[in-house]
């Protein structure tokens, strides 16, 4: 039967509640006794009003939700497309030498490519638009998840295969029926990795490129000093990600459930 | 049985090498095997580890062309691997993303068996082997012992003519390993199936086989064929009586003495 243990890190939690309260007290005790220019460190008093200040009067043009609402939707339509696009060049890879030799160089080349290298290109192609950011981060999710599925098909027991084949099936029953679940847990370890690569090319795509977007909204608040902006945004980046990456895990864990075990 | 092959070449090996790799660096695991052996028969191969078993498996299995020679069954020689030849490794080698159920009709699924027969076959089937209530289940819910068992099912509900167990019960603990004995020749007995079973292990080689054949260390050849008679004895089936009488200590003794004498030659 299935070990019920919990996870180390839900076992203590309590430690993880405390070095968070920890850290809010340090910062409350700081900014209330005056040791640091507000400028360097707003106080949770003022970044509270800021935060509400932001909500209800927006920034420069756009609402708050607006802002990180064009984020995700960059987020979900870059890594989305990339993603599919990206694990079914790698499925095609790892199923068909003769692919893989083809798609291999491509998809080698891009994957350490640092994404900032080529957004100067995509802006001269594509414009400072929506399409650029797109683009880039489609071409930063794709050979993540295409390696990640590539070695998902690799990596079949040998054993599972010839099963499968004993049992009957075709070779395209094994590809669907068996190699790409087989295939599926890391299919997902790497869409977890391209996540996290996507969401941090996006905050630095807002910055060079742009007039909204939660990245963008840190940057030129920046560039006005307004540092209690510069520390929601940065909050509300923090969370999103963890956000984003909780969703991911939790489906993760609900699709490939076997997956570990 | 198709016309003019003797009832005794039901299987059959004719002087099958197979040599791994090219030049300097290959090895020849198997040197003009000739075997034989009748619709029913329960054959089990013994011999040092390496000695090529688990390759000669794999010709009849159809997953492995020999070099040499050809490998046959009811006169029809091997092109692949086919349903009519169920295989069953040391590792269970399950759909972790099925459910029980889902496992043991993956054969009857692929091939377009009609879904009403073909749960028909899973109940029964999981209904012997004591599997039911897990159905719903997958497989890392189960023991080990129950993932052979379900392992086993899900070859058998394709119904093949011929069995291939490569050390099934090898990875499991003595007393289920003999639960798994007895289960397993049960089967045999009422289905009239005819089985190739690798084992490391000489009692259990005696105890299931209708013949033990003996291989020798690498270049696998065979070095004995030995009729046993104790599958296929009528009337009292208590396992442990069966393995400790007389006959059975002095055949699995001689077996063991064999395989010892090339280990030490
Ligand atoms: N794909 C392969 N490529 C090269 N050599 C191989 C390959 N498969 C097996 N061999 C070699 O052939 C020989 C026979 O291997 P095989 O697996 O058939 O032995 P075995 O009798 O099943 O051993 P064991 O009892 O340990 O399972 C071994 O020396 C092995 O190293
Ligand atoms: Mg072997």
């Amino acid at each position: 039967m299935r070990a019920e243990r919990p996870a180390k890190a839900e076992r203590f939690w309590p430690i993880t509640l405390a070095s968070v309260a920890i850290l809010f007290a340090l910062w409350a005790g700081v900014s209330v006794l005056g040791l640091v220019n507000p400028l360097f460190l707003p106080g949770p008093g003022l970044l509270f009003s800021s935060f509400i200040d932001l909500l209800f009067n927006g920034y420069k043009g756009y609402s708050l939700p607006a802002h990180i609402g064009v984020s995700l939707m960059r987020v979900a339509l870059g890594f989305g497309s990339g993603a599919i696009v990206g694990t079914l060049i790698g499925l095609g890879m790892g199923a068909m030498p003769l692919f893989d030799a083809f798609a291999a160089p491509f998809v080698e080349f891009l994957r350490p490519l640092p994404q900032l290298a080529y957004l100067v290109l995509l802006i001269v192609w594509f414009g400072i638009g929506e399409t650029s950011k797109i683009v880039l981060l489609f071409l930063t999710a794709l050979p993540v998840a295409a390696i990640a599925a590539r070695d998902g098909v690799r990596n079949v027991p040998r054993e599972r295969i010839q099963a499968a084949r004993a049992l009957g099936a075709s070779p395209g029953q094994i590809f669907r029926h068996v190699i790409f679940f087989s295939a599926l847990p890391e299919i997902f370890v790497g869409a977890r990795l391209a996540i996290g690569i996507v969401y941090a090319t996006l905050i630095a795509a807002e910055i060079i490129a742009g007039s909204d977007g939660i990245g963008w909204l840190v940057f030129d608040a920046g560039r006005f000093l307004r540092s209690d902006y510069v520390f929601v945004g940065v909050l509300l980046i923090g969370l999103m990600g963890l956000g984003l990456d909780f969703g991911l895990r939790t489906l993760e864990r609900r699709v490939v459930h076997w997956a570990g075990k | 049985m198709a016309e003019g092959i003797p009832a005794a070449e039901f299987v059959r090996f004719a002087d099958v090498s197979v040599v791994f790799g090219r030049g300097a660096a290959s090895v020849q695991a198997l040197q003009a095997i000739s075997l034989s052996f009748a619709k029913g028969d329960f054959v089990c191969i013994v011999g040092p580890s390496g000695c090529g078993k688990t390759t000669l498996m794999q010709t009849l299995a159809g997953f492995l062309r020999p070099s040499t020679g050809a490998v046959s069954v009811d006169g029809q020689p091997i092109a692949g691997p086919g349903p009519d030849r169920g295989v069953v490794f040391q590792q269970p080698a399950l759909f972790p993303w099925r459910t029980v159920e889902a496992n043991a009709g993956f054969g009857p699924e692929m091939r377009g068996i009609d879904p009403a027969q073909r749960r028909a076959r899973v109940e029964t089937w999981l209904a012997r082997v004591g599997l039911t209530e897990f159905r719903h289940r997958y497989p890392y819910e189960l023991s080990g012992g129950m993932q052979q068992r379900l392992a086993i099912v899900r070859a058998l509900v394709n119904e093949p003519v011929l069995l291939l167990m490569d050390e099934p019960f090898g990875a499991l603990d003595a007393l289920t390993r003999e639960k798994m004995q007895e289960e397993l020749h049960a089967v045999w007995r009422t289905s009239g199936m005819t089985v190739l079973f690798i084992t490391h292990s000489v009692e259990e080689a005696v105890y299931l086989g209708t013949e033990v054949v003996v291989m020798s260390p690498r270049p696998g050849r065979i070095i004995e064929r030995i009729a046993a008679p104790f599958a296929r004895k009528e009337g009292d089936r208590d396992i442990r009586a069966i393995k400790s009488s007389p006959a059975f200590v002095a055949m699995r003794e001689r077996i063991l003495g064999l395989i010892w004498g090339m280990a030490e030659g």
